[in-house]
Protein backbone atom coordinates (compact mmCIF):
# COMPACT_ATOMS: atom_id res chain seq x y z
CA UNK A 1 0.00 0.00 0.00
CA UNK A 2 2.19 2.83 1.28
CA UNK A 3 -0.62 5.32 0.74
CA UNK A 4 -1.06 8.13 3.22
CA UNK A 5 -4.45 8.08 4.92
CA UNK A 6 -4.02 10.88 7.45
CA UNK A 7 -3.08 14.57 7.43
CA UNK A 8 -2.90 17.27 10.06
CA UNK A 9 -2.55 21.00 9.61
CA UNK A 10 -2.20 23.54 12.39
CA UNK A 11 -2.89 27.17 11.58
CA UNK A 12 -3.38 30.47 13.35
CA UNK A 13 -6.94 31.80 13.37
CA UNK A 14 -6.29 34.43 10.68
CA UNK A 15 -8.66 35.08 7.74
CA UNK A 16 -5.90 34.56 5.15
CA UNK A 17 -5.62 30.95 6.37
CA UNK A 18 -9.19 30.11 5.28
CA UNK A 19 -8.22 29.48 1.66
CA UNK A 20 -5.01 27.72 2.72
CA UNK A 21 -6.92 25.22 4.90
CA UNK A 22 -9.59 24.37 2.31
CA UNK A 23 -7.04 23.97 -0.49
CA UNK A 24 -4.89 21.63 1.62
CA UNK A 25 -7.86 19.38 2.52
CA UNK A 26 -9.07 19.38 -1.10
CA UNK A 27 -5.59 18.37 -2.27
CA UNK A 28 -5.53 15.54 0.29
CA UNK A 29 -8.98 14.36 -0.82
CA UNK A 30 -7.88 14.44 -4.48
CA UNK A 31 -6.39 10.93 -4.17
CA UNK A 32 -9.97 9.60 -3.92
CA UNK A 33 -10.52 10.97 -7.43
CA UNK A 34 -13.50 13.15 -6.49
CA UNK A 35 -15.62 15.00 -9.04
CA UNK A 36 -15.29 18.77 -9.36
CA UNK A 37 -18.56 19.10 -7.48
CA UNK A 38 -17.30 16.93 -4.62
CA UNK A 39 -14.10 18.99 -4.39
CA UNK A 40 -16.18 22.15 -4.31
CA UNK A 41 -18.40 20.69 -1.54
CA UNK A 42 -15.37 19.75 0.59
CA UNK A 43 -13.71 23.14 0.14
CA UNK A 44 -16.91 24.96 1.09
CA UNK A 45 -17.53 22.83 4.20
CA UNK A 46 -13.93 23.23 5.42
CA UNK A 47 -14.11 26.96 4.79
CA UNK A 48 -17.28 27.22 6.91
CA UNK A 49 -15.77 25.32 9.84
CA UNK A 50 -12.47 27.25 9.79
CA UNK A 51 -14.26 30.60 9.42
CA UNK A 52 -16.44 29.75 12.44
CA UNK A 53 -13.32 29.08 14.51
CA UNK A 54 -11.77 32.39 13.43
CA UNK A 55 -14.86 34.55 13.96
CA UNK A 56 -16.59 32.87 16.88
CA UNK A 57 -14.12 30.69 18.79
CA UNK A 58 -11.31 33.21 19.04
CA UNK A 59 -13.24 36.44 18.37
CA UNK A 60 -10.66 39.24 18.84
CA UNK A 61 -7.64 37.09 19.59
CA UNK A 62 -5.50 34.75 17.56
CA UNK A 63 -5.53 31.09 18.54
CA UNK A 64 -4.68 27.74 17.01
CA UNK A 65 -6.93 25.75 14.72
CA UNK A 66 -6.22 22.10 13.99
CA UNK A 67 -7.46 20.66 10.71
CA UNK A 68 -7.20 16.90 10.35
CA UNK A 69 -8.38 14.60 7.61
CA UNK A 70 -8.58 10.81 7.30
CA UNK A 71 -9.27 8.54 4.38
CA UNK A 72 -10.84 5.14 4.95
CA UNK A 73 -11.73 3.36 1.73
CA UNK A 74 -13.64 5.98 -0.23
CA UNK A 75 -14.75 7.88 2.86
CA UNK A 76 -13.20 11.20 3.83
CA UNK A 77 -13.43 12.42 7.42
CA UNK A 78 -12.45 16.01 8.25
CA UNK A 79 -12.01 17.35 11.78
CA UNK A 80 -11.69 21.05 12.58
CA UNK A 81 -10.83 21.75 16.20
CA UNK A 82 -10.29 24.93 18.19
CA UNK A 83 -9.66 25.72 21.85
CA UNK A 84 -11.73 28.91 21.93
CA UNK A 85 -14.92 30.07 23.64
CA UNK A 86 -17.03 27.03 22.74
CA UNK A 87 -20.74 26.92 21.85
CA UNK A 88 -23.29 27.07 24.67
CA UNK A 89 -26.25 25.72 22.74
CA UNK A 90 -25.17 23.53 19.83
CA UNK A 91 -28.75 22.75 18.72
CA UNK A 92 -29.53 26.47 18.45
CA UNK A 93 -26.28 27.16 16.60
CA UNK A 94 -27.16 24.46 14.04
CA UNK A 95 -30.47 26.07 13.11
CA UNK A 96 -30.53 27.67 9.66
CA UNK A 97 -30.22 31.47 9.73
CA UNK A 98 -29.26 31.55 13.42
CA UNK A 99 -26.26 33.76 14.08
CA UNK A 100 -24.79 35.14 17.29
CA UNK A 101 -23.21 37.94 15.28
CA UNK A 102 -25.84 39.56 12.99
CA UNK A 103 -23.90 42.85 13.14
CA UNK A 104 -21.10 41.20 11.16
CA UNK A 105 -23.52 40.24 8.38
CA UNK A 106 -23.12 36.56 9.12
CA UNK A 107 -25.71 34.64 7.15
CA UNK A 108 -26.22 32.03 9.89
CA UNK A 109 -25.89 29.29 7.26
CA UNK A 110 -22.49 27.85 8.17
CA UNK A 111 -23.62 24.61 9.84
CA UNK A 112 -26.47 24.21 7.33
CA UNK A 113 -23.94 24.37 4.48
CA UNK A 114 -21.67 21.82 6.22
CA UNK A 115 -24.66 19.51 6.71
CA UNK A 116 -25.76 19.81 3.09
CA UNK A 117 -22.34 19.57 1.45
CA UNK A 118 -21.08 16.64 3.54
CA UNK A 119 -22.87 13.39 4.44
CA UNK A 120 -22.58 13.72 8.20
CA UNK A 121 -21.84 16.52 10.65
CA UNK A 122 -21.06 16.13 14.35
CA UNK A 123 -20.36 19.05 16.70
CA UNK A 124 -18.80 18.55 20.12
CA UNK A 125 -18.38 21.69 22.15
CA UNK A 126 -17.88 22.85 25.73
CA UNK A 127 -18.11 26.52 26.75
CA UNK A 128 -14.67 27.87 27.59
CA UNK A 129 -12.92 24.80 26.23
CA UNK A 130 -13.43 24.70 22.51
CA UNK A 131 -15.20 22.99 19.65
CA UNK A 132 -14.60 19.91 17.53
CA UNK A 133 -16.44 19.73 14.22
CA UNK A 134 -16.36 16.36 12.44
CA UNK A 135 -17.56 16.00 8.86
CA UNK A 136 -17.80 12.80 6.84
CA UNK A 137 -18.22 12.47 3.09
CA UNK A 138 -18.27 9.43 0.88
CA UNK A 139 -16.51 10.06 -2.42
CA UNK A 140 -18.32 8.40 -5.29
CA UNK A 141 -15.35 8.35 -7.58
CA UNK A 142 -15.79 9.03 -11.28
CA UNK A 143 -14.36 5.65 -12.37
CA UNK A 144 -16.71 3.78 -10.05
CA UNK A 145 -19.75 5.71 -11.24
CA UNK A 146 -19.00 4.61 -14.82
CA UNK A 147 -19.30 0.93 -13.91
CA UNK A 148 -22.87 1.26 -12.76
CA UNK B 1 -9.99 38.67 -5.23
CA UNK B 2 -10.49 41.29 -7.90
CA UNK B 3 -13.30 43.82 -7.57
CA UNK B 4 -14.05 45.92 -10.64
CA UNK B 5 -16.72 48.59 -10.55
CA UNK B 6 -18.09 50.52 -13.47
CA UNK B 7 -21.08 52.75 -14.03
CA UNK B 8 -23.52 51.58 -16.67
CA UNK B 9 -26.06 54.39 -17.01
CA UNK B 10 -27.89 54.36 -13.62
CA UNK B 11 -26.48 50.96 -12.60
CA UNK B 12 -23.31 50.31 -10.60
CA UNK B 13 -21.87 47.15 -12.13
CA UNK B 14 -19.67 45.15 -9.74
CA UNK B 15 -17.59 42.37 -11.29
CA UNK B 16 -16.14 39.90 -8.80
CA UNK B 17 -13.24 37.62 -9.70
CA UNK B 18 -11.63 35.02 -7.43
CA UNK B 19 -12.79 33.62 -4.11
CA UNK B 20 -15.52 35.32 -2.07
CA UNK B 21 -14.86 33.97 1.44
CA UNK B 22 -14.81 35.72 4.85
CA UNK B 23 -11.36 37.18 4.17
CA UNK B 24 -12.33 38.74 0.85
CA UNK B 25 -15.95 39.53 1.75
CA UNK B 26 -14.74 42.31 4.06
CA UNK B 27 -12.79 43.88 1.23
CA UNK B 28 -15.78 43.68 -1.12
CA UNK B 29 -18.12 45.14 1.52
CA UNK B 30 -15.85 48.14 2.15
CA UNK B 31 -15.27 48.98 -1.50
CA UNK B 32 -18.88 48.59 -2.61
CA UNK B 33 -20.26 50.48 0.42
CA UNK B 34 -17.87 53.36 -0.22
CA UNK B 35 -19.16 53.59 -3.79
CA UNK B 36 -22.82 53.28 -2.71
CA UNK B 37 -22.37 56.01 -0.08
CA UNK B 38 -21.67 58.45 -2.89
CA UNK B 39 -24.93 57.58 -4.68
CA UNK B 40 -27.34 56.15 -2.04
CA UNK B 41 -30.32 54.87 -4.03
CA UNK B 42 -28.75 53.56 -7.19
CA UNK B 43 -29.18 50.13 -8.71
CA UNK B 44 -26.38 47.60 -8.24
CA UNK B 45 -25.60 44.55 -10.37
CA UNK B 46 -23.20 41.87 -9.15
CA UNK B 47 -21.69 39.89 -12.03
CA UNK B 48 -20.28 36.69 -10.47
CA UNK B 49 -18.86 35.12 -13.65
CA UNK B 50 -15.27 35.31 -12.37
CA UNK B 51 -15.94 33.68 -8.99
CA UNK B 52 -14.26 30.29 -8.44
CA UNK B 53 -15.40 29.91 -4.83
CA UNK B 54 -17.99 31.31 -2.45
CA UNK B 55 -19.03 30.27 1.06
CA UNK B 56 -21.67 31.55 3.50
CA UNK B 57 -19.52 34.61 4.29
CA UNK B 58 -19.85 35.63 0.66
CA UNK B 59 -23.59 35.00 0.86
CA UNK B 60 -23.76 37.21 3.98
CA UNK B 61 -21.85 40.01 2.25
CA UNK B 62 -24.10 39.93 -0.85
CA UNK B 63 -27.25 39.82 1.33
CA UNK B 64 -25.91 42.70 3.42
CA UNK B 65 -25.43 44.87 0.33
CA UNK B 66 -28.92 43.88 -0.87
CA UNK B 67 -30.57 44.85 2.43
CA UNK B 68 -28.74 48.15 2.60
CA UNK B 69 -29.55 49.17 -0.97
CA UNK B 70 -33.12 47.86 -0.77
CA UNK B 71 -33.74 49.87 2.43
CA UNK B 72 -32.50 53.00 0.65
CA UNK B 73 -34.99 52.40 -2.19
CA UNK B 74 -32.42 50.98 -4.61
CA UNK B 75 -32.39 47.73 -6.56
CA UNK B 76 -29.99 44.80 -6.65
CA UNK B 77 -29.56 41.90 -9.05
CA UNK B 78 -27.06 39.08 -9.59
CA UNK B 79 -26.01 37.64 -12.95
CA UNK B 80 -23.82 34.97 -14.58
CA UNK B 81 -23.53 32.64 -11.58
CA UNK B 82 -20.85 30.02 -12.41
CA UNK B 83 -21.49 26.29 -11.82
CA UNK B 84 -18.87 26.24 -9.06
CA UNK B 85 -21.03 28.38 -6.77
CA UNK B 86 -24.56 27.63 -7.99
CA UNK B 87 -25.19 25.09 -5.21
CA UNK B 88 -24.42 27.51 -2.39
CA UNK B 89 -26.61 30.21 -3.90
CA UNK B 90 -29.48 27.70 -3.91
CA UNK B 91 -28.98 26.09 -0.49
CA UNK B 92 -28.36 29.41 1.26
CA UNK B 93 -31.58 30.82 -0.19
CA UNK B 94 -29.74 33.74 -1.83
CA UNK B 95 -31.33 33.01 -5.21
CA UNK B 96 -34.80 33.31 -3.69
CA UNK B 97 -34.10 36.75 -2.22
CA UNK B 98 -32.09 38.56 -4.89
CA UNK B 99 -33.25 38.40 -8.54
CA UNK B 100 -30.88 36.17 -10.55
CA UNK B 101 -30.27 36.44 -14.30
CA UNK B 102 -28.25 34.28 -16.67
CA UNK B 103 -27.33 37.20 -18.91
CA UNK B 104 -25.93 40.54 -17.89
CA UNK B 105 -28.07 42.33 -20.50
CA UNK B 106 -31.28 40.92 -18.96
CA UNK B 107 -30.20 41.96 -15.47
CA UNK B 108 -29.42 45.47 -16.68
CA UNK B 109 -32.82 45.66 -18.39
CA UNK B 110 -34.50 44.61 -15.13
CA UNK B 111 -32.59 47.22 -13.11
CA UNK B 112 -33.14 50.02 -15.60
CA UNK B 113 -36.69 49.24 -16.72
CA UNK B 114 -38.08 46.95 -14.03
CA UNK B 115 -38.51 43.92 -16.31
CA UNK B 116 -38.90 40.94 -13.95
CA UNK B 117 -36.55 37.98 -13.82
CA UNK B 118 -37.55 35.31 -16.33
CA UNK B 119 -35.71 32.48 -14.77
CA UNK B 120 -34.73 32.23 -11.17
CA UNK B 121 -32.25 29.57 -10.19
Amino acid sequence: MGTSTFMKLEIESLPENESFARVVVAAFAARLDPTLEEISDIKTAVSEAVTNAIIHAYEDRVGLISVRAYIDGNVLTVEVEDWGVGIEDVEKARQPLYTSKPELERSGMGFTIMENFMDKLTIRSAPGQGTLVTMVKEIRSKSRVKEY
Amino acid sequence: MKIEMEQHRAVLLVRLTGELDHHHAEQMREQVDREIARHPSRAVLFNLRGLTFMDSSGVGALLGRYRKIDAAGGRVAVCEVPDAISRITEISGLARIIPFFNREADALRYLLLGVPSKRRL
